[in-house]
């Protein structure tokens, strides 16, 4: 395969995966499509090495919550009349409330959520790429689900027990 | 642990998942292709690109003071994230609300033209300059501010002094600033420029901050706090510092200490960076841009490319206001010794001012340029129609500005500092650096009709053609707040 080729099979295969990602960290759908848009660009910006890496993916995925952090910082620093929060009128309901009990947490517990419950990471392979270590991980996971069981029960009457 | 202990969690999440096809998404070609234009527009920036980083390290004065590294020794800061060796904390409080223009808004930017041009002013009298000059004076006044929060006694009240706001109390100072900076990122926004102003702090792992003054940087100058071992490896702290000032110049500067510029004493950097790239309201036609002559100071001549254009502008009369001819004669008195024209970019909120003395040298000029002498430059400009020819120019600078704060009238800072507002543990200012890069380019042609130093007091169309020496500043209009300034005096080098 050439290289524009490999370029759009990973395009393909993974914009889902990571839009997916960034709607749980930001909470915006629309900012998610955009931020995965602007990771493609960069990577292909970058390809030849890009391309040669073991996993591509974790590039992206990085450069992709990189963005999404930049931007947040960048809202912070705007007057609070810019700061309202998009209207989310592209999410139902009940994705609302999955979103809303995710941005309860602090980022770095948000963050260990994704990447351990949707991106599939193993506790270490999260561990590396937070470049924290293990114990402070587990100590995330633990008290991000703990939160986000309440927040949950109290959105939706389920009771999540937290092991 | 695996995911399948937390099965309801992972079945919560599950509904967040997208599917989506091709119809949701750009092509990989388009984004192929917004990557190849964001190479080309990298490589043939717009109208102005600028970009000024200032840090200002502090060091601890005595080894044996260092403490031992703690990871987050401060209350009420979050860890937001983790770059190599660095952690990113936040201060746990809510930016401050952004006021409307105030009276310490209004007092900040007056102080701020006046910081400008004196800094200005001391750049150029280092020596008998032959080189280029470029700074950003709001930039290195945002870390000044910033420093001035923290600091107590004579530390602060020189630093004030030099500000040009020691009748403002350091928070009423603080509120100019935050409420400046979002009122001219909020203009840029709305006008199409991009202005991107960033603050940072980077502290010694361990070192005890005072709250407020974490508090009020978060507040006012929203400002990430990174944590970085500079005891145990300074290296690695530099590293971290520079990639921070990678990113928020989009990538234009690199690297902002030198290797070895930060070491093991160092326990504090404040740094801030400014990125500005604004399109001209009228560009120039690239295909008449020419090889033309620019002479320098010494008399030596550089072979540099000149955009022209014929253009509506704001252009300085020949003559002084009032200046009569004699029976039909005028005596040299009569004519402005300069020439000057502003180039607005897209919006009208911010222009360049380029101005060329056509009697004395640049530098004798910029040594006489005060806030008023400046705004009565501005006020005698006229708007005509105007043939522009000006030179296409890169102009760079990596200056420790340590003796010039010093020559202005900062000096305690450095060597009998008193920030204890900062940190209980003694500090003192080690650094003050400032990476600056501004970038002015666009096409034009027809070629010029006068020359520079040649008045021709009723030559029409009339006609500017920068090829002399000249003050290149880059101004917000309604404040008069001196975004970057550039001296030119060789559009050839870099």
């Amino acid at each position: 395969m050439g290289e524009a080729e490999d370029f759009d099979a990973l395009y393909r295969s993974c914009r889902d995966r990571l839009v997916t990602q960034l709607v749980a960290l930001t909470g915006d759908r629309a900012d998610a499509f955009d931020l995965v848009q602007e990771t493609f660009v960069r990577a292909w910006m970058r390809w030849e090495q890009i391309s040669t890496y073991e996993d591509p993916e974790g590039w992206l995925r990085r450069v992709a919550y990189n963005l999404a952090v930049g931007r947040w910082r960048r809202i912070r620093r705007e007057p609070p009349d810019s700061t309202v929060r998009r209207q989310q009128d592209s999410l139902p309901e009940d994705h609302l409330a999955v979103v809303d009990a995710l941005r309860s947490l602090p980022l770095s517990e948000r963050r260990a959520i994704v990447l351990h419950h949707l991106a599939g990471l193993s506790v270490e392979e999260t561990a590396a790429e937070m470049s924290a270590p293990v114990g402070t991980v587990k100590s995330w996971l633990s008290r991000g689900r703990t939160r986000l069981a309440i927040e949950l029960r109290d959105d939706e009457g389920v009771t999540h027990e937290p092991r | 642990m695996s995911p399948g202990e937390d099965d309801w969690l992972t079945d919560s999440l599950t509904i967040l998942t997208v599917n989506t096809d091709d119809a949701h998404w750009p092509s990989p070609g388009e984004l192929r292709t917004r990557a190849r234009r964001r190479r080309l527009q990298r490589r043939t920036a717009v109208g102005v690109v600028g970009v000024i980083v200032v840090a200002a390290a502090v060091v601890l004065p005595l080894q044996g003071t260092t403490q031992t590294p703690a990871p987050f020794p401060n209350r009420g800061l979050d860890v937001i994230g983790h770059s190599n060796s660095a952690v990113e904390l936040a201060a746990n409080v809510a930016p401050g609300a952004r006021t409307p223009p105030s009276s310490d808004y209004a007092q900040v930017a007056t102080a701020e033209e006046g910081f400008s041009l004196s800094l200005l002013r001391q750049l150029n009298a280092r020596g008998n300059k032959v080189e280029n000059v470029v700074t950003s004076p709001s930039s290195l006044a945002t870390v000044l501010a910033m420093l001035e929060l923290g600091a107590r006694g004579s530390t602060s009240s020189q630093i004030a002094a030099v500000l040009g706001t020691a009748q403002l109390s350091s928070s009423q100072q603080a509120a100019g600033w935050s409420a400046l900076s979002a009122d001219e990122a909020v203009a840029a926004r709305q006008t199409g420029i991009d202005l991107d102003s960033a603050d940072s702090l980077w502290m010694q792992s361990g070192l005890r901050i005072v709250p407020d003054f974490m508090s009020a940087l978060s507040k006012q100058f929203v400002t990430g706090v990174w944590q970085v071992n500079f005891t145990h490896d300074p290296a690695a702290a530099n590293n971290a510092i520079n990639s921070w000032v990678n990113t928020e110049t989009h990538g234009l500067i690199t690297q902002l200490f030198t290797p070895g510029a930060i070491n093991s004493m160092t326990a504090l950097v404040l740094a801030n960076a400014v990125y500005f790239k604004g399109a001209w309201q009228q560009g120039f036609d690239p295909s008449k841009t020419a090889l033309q002559y620019f002479e320098r100071a010494n008399g030596s001549k550089v072979h540099v490319p000149f955009m022209s254009a014929t253009e509506t502008l704001r252009l300085s009369p020949y003559l002084r206001p009032g200046a009569k001819p004699k029976n039909g004669q005028l005596n040299a008195t009569d004519l402005l010794p300069y020439r000057a024209v502003e180039l607005p970019y897209k919006g009208d909120r911010f222009a360049a001012l380029a101005i060329m003395p056509t009697s004395g040298t640049l530098a004798q000029f910029v040594q006489g340029l005060t806030t008023s002498s400046l705004n009565r430059l501005v006020r005698t400009l006229r708007m005509s129609e105007v043939s522009i020819s000006m030179p296409r120019f890169t102009v760079s600078a990596n200056d420790n500005l340590n003796g010039d704060l010093e020559a202005m009238g900062i000096r305690d800072a450095f060597e009998n500092a008193d920030f204890s507002g900062i940190s209980p543990t003694p500090l003192a200012l080690q650094q003050v650096q400032q990476r600056a890069f501004v970038e002015v380019n666009e096409q034009g042609t027809v070629a010029a009709a006068a020359t520079g130093g040649a008045a021709q007091a009723t030559a029409a169309p009339p006609g500017i053609t920068l090829d002399h020496p000249f003050l290149f500043i880059v101004r917000d209009t309604t404040t008069g707040t001196i975004l970057f300034d550039a001296e030119v005096e060789n559009p050839s080098s870099s």
